[in-house]
């Protein structure tokens, strides 16, 4: 309850239908945190769209969510560096030929490349510039076949970010 | 799309070197909410901003609303402003009751242009803008 009263800023990565998003929201409203801005992104305008109504018929007040539309958070880079409490990002994570990345279409919503990394891989050094410190955490989804154990060591060794596996479930 | 989140946006590109901000709004439609009655609401409203206030560039904030027709903003803060409740609340009302619903945002750089539909700013940019993005 402590850590979700001192929450400032909320990011979400690719918020697809908002649900992650909405769901932080209303914990952090029964928690009667009201400073919070929660900001969404995601490629694709018609899940901009559905972020918005989920939060809507949701009860979380549209005053502090914000909705744009883009490429990862490659707007919000300078302004929200060191600034993100908590970040989550469920990514394209499935692996897939190399041309079906890259739309903004709903294959946007899991096609991931090569080890289904692509999208990801492009997130990790923002992710890294966004995190505020020392208490700042990304909540991230991955499957095996992302090689979660290379991306740990990854954040550990050039951003010297701990990575700690927290749920782990059969798809 | 409000006057807090247009304070956060810039163009990152590798094209704009850093000098992708302020975006400027040319701006089709407005829509200003109400503001709140004073109340229970407007403690909430006074604590958020007091809590954002760090995290403005304030220059920018009032060009931006100047460009959306709202020129009360002073052009500095100070003290005393900071410390009243009715500066905040209006702030408050500024910042989050104001929508820009269509437009359009400019790179003063470059020139590129972000649409604005619906309320929402479509950031999307081609590939090859976004491989030198800044950090």
């Amino acid at each position: 309850a402590e850590r979700l009263a001192s929450i400032r800023n909320v990011l979400e990565i690719g918020s697809g239908t908002g649900v992650s998003t909405v769901f932080l929201g209303s914990m952090l409203r029964e928690a009667k945190n009201t400073d919070a801005t929660l900001f969404a992104t995601d490629v694709n305008k018609d899940a901009i769209r559905v972020t918005c109504k989920t939060a809507k018929e949701n009860g979380v007040d549209l005053d502090s969510l914000e909705a744009i539309q883009c490429d990862l958070a490659t707007p919000l880079l300078e302004r929200l560096r060191n600034k993100v409490d908590v970040l989550i990002f469920n990514p394209p994570y499935v692996p897939t030929p190399e041309s079906e990345v890259g739309s903004d279409g709903i294959e946007a919503s899991w096609a991931g490349g090569k080890d289904g990394r692509v999208v990801f891989d492009r997130a990790i050094p923002q992710i890294a510039s966004l995190l505020s410190w020392p208490n700042g955490a990304a909540y991230i989804i991955t499957v095996d076949d992302n090689k979660p154990e290379e991306i740990a060591k990854t954040m550990m060794d050039e951003y010297g970010i701990e990575v700690v596996p927290y749920v782990r479930r059969r798809a | 799309m409000r006057l807090l989140t247009h304070n956060t946006l810039r163009n990152n590109s590798a094209e704009a070197n850093g000098k992708g901000y302020p975006l400027k709004i040319s701006a089709v439609e407005v829509r200003v909410d109400d503001a709140s009655e004073v109340g229970t609401d407007s403690e909430r409203e006074i604590a958020f901003v007091k809590g954002i206030l760090d995290m403005l560039d304030w220059k920018i904030l009032v060009k931006a609303a100047a460009e959306l027709g709202l020129n009360t903003l002073p052009p500095t803060l100070n003290e005393n402003l900071v410390n009243d409740d009715n500066f905040l609340r209006a702030l408050y009302h500024v910042l989050m009751n104001v929508h820009l619903v269509k437009g359009m945002l400019t790179c003063p750089d470059t020139g590129r242009e972000f649409p604005v539909t619906d309320g929402t700013v479509d950031f999307t940019m081609e590939e090859d803008e976004c491989e030198n993005v800044r950090y």
